[in-house]
């Protein structure tokens, strides 16, 4: 299992790179269950959403499942008010959560 | 710049001219009013003793007002009324006080009908004095005509405040009506219950949307059971509403399920196209629920 935690802010650079490592990681580790952490951001804008789902399509063809834990109320107001609604990724309140829906999944 | 901000400062500041332009008040008009001052100062306090001490004055059964201070504050404000009524001004300033007049018989509970009652026989008083002193019966009839024309611009304007005081009362109603509180409650470790009531408007469904998630993510709860049983109508703005307020429910890892949809709301959200899908919807409380149990055994 790999867990990804998001510091803080991230230009679209560095969100880049995330997706880079992440998917290195998951090849390097042979790991089946991905966990991105995005409980410190409180901001995720349009390209910040598509590359998460980007990053879990990817690793979902490597054969792992993803999840994304911790979005923040504010975040999730501000993503729907933008129609953002990441809906092909499944989502968890916190680490715990995540985890058990991942071995629930498994 | 500046000409043209004043000017269009002066435009909106009252329309003083064109109401004296609907009642055709002259300057002589005000002159001849102006001129009744003395006679007004002298007996206004008889005048309203007399209104107040006969029928139909303080004992009105249509009057409801409270208590004795508050009848004193009246008596007072319709004293400073009449007074105004012959003060030369009739200029901006005393324009500006017909606001003051509206909210002060809004509050106090004076019915336009209690006013105008009270006018009239100010009104009839005051002819009888003015037929007293005059010196022949033609002026007296000319004054009289101006009086009644500044008179009518008067109540006019009072009127209109009234009016508008009472508009501002209904606003303010509804406004407090819009933001009736958004309980949201906690059923068990992990399940949340959001009944919606009254009308949804953008501010509220902001404000319902923000609650919940807050609330989720206090209690770290899996599932949020909305109910719209109290929700009167809904069309596409509020249906919208819902579906945000589940989409970011469900970004934050919670399960949304909607119950209470009566049969009409079902009927208008199917016209507006809004299909079962989106709102993830379970029959009753009672079901919806089962249905988010289900879901957190999942």
């Amino acid at each position: 299992m790999l867990i990804a935690s998001v510091q803080e802010e991230l230009s679209d650079s560095e969100i880049l790179d995330l997706q880079a490592r992440i998917l290195d990681e998951v090849q390097r580790k042979s790991a089946r269950k991905v966990i991105v952490d995005v409980s410190l951001m409180d901001v995720l804008d349009s390209f910040g959403t598509r590359t998460l789902s980007e990053i879990a399509s990817a690793v979902e063809l490597r054969g792992a499942r993803m999840v994304i834990v911790g979005i923040q109320p504010e975040v999730a107001m501000s993503m729907v008010l933008l129609g953002l609604s990441l809906a092909d990724v499944p989502t968890a309140l916190d680490l715990d959560q995540g985890i058990a829906i991942l071995k629930a999944a498994a | 710049m500046n000409e043209v901000i004043s000017s269009s400062l002066n435009r909106t500041r009252s329309g003083m001219h064109d109401v004296f332009g609907w009642f055709d008040i002259t300057n002589e008009d005000r002159e001849r009013v102006a001129a009744l001052e003395p006679i007004v100062s002298e007996h206004i306090d008889t005048i309203l003793d007399d209104f107040y001490s006969r029928d139909g004055g303080f004992d009105h059964p249509s009057t409801t007002m409270a208590d004795a201070k508050c009848l004193e504050s009246i008596r007072k404000e319709q004293k400073r009324h009449f007074l105004e009524l012959v003060d030369a001004g009739l200029d901006e300033s005393y324009f500006r006080t017909r606001k003051q007049a509206g909210d002060f018989n809004e509050s106090s509970g004076v019915s336009p009908a209690f006013y105008l009652g009270a006018y009239s026989y100010f009104l009839k008083s005051l002819s009888r004095l003015v037929r007293q002193s005059a010196d022949h019966e033609g002026i007296a009839v000319e004054t009289l005509l101006s009086l009644h024309r500044v008179a009518s611009c008067h109540q006019a304007m009072t009127l209109e405040a009234f009016a508008n005081a009472r508009q501002e009362a209904i606003e303010k109603r509804e406004r407090e009506f819009s933001e009736l509180p958004v309980p949201v409650l906690k059923i068990r470790d992990g399940l949340l219950l959001v009944p919606v009531v009254g009308t949804l408007d953008s501010h509220r469904a902001r404000l319902l949307t923000t609650r919940m998630l807050d609330a989720i993510k206090d209690i770290g709860a899996r599932a949020v059971v909305l109910d719209i049983t109290g929700v009167e109508a809904v069309d596409s703005a509020v249906a919208n509403h819902l579906m945000q307020a589940m989409a970011a429910a469900r970004l934050m890892g919670t399960h949304s399920v909607l119950t209470g949809i009566s049969a009409d709301v079902a009927q208008s959200l199917v016209k507006i196209g809004v299909t079962g899908d989106a709102l993830n919807p379970a029959g009753d409380l009672e079901r919806g629920i089962e249905t988010a149990d289900r879901l957190l055994g999942a």
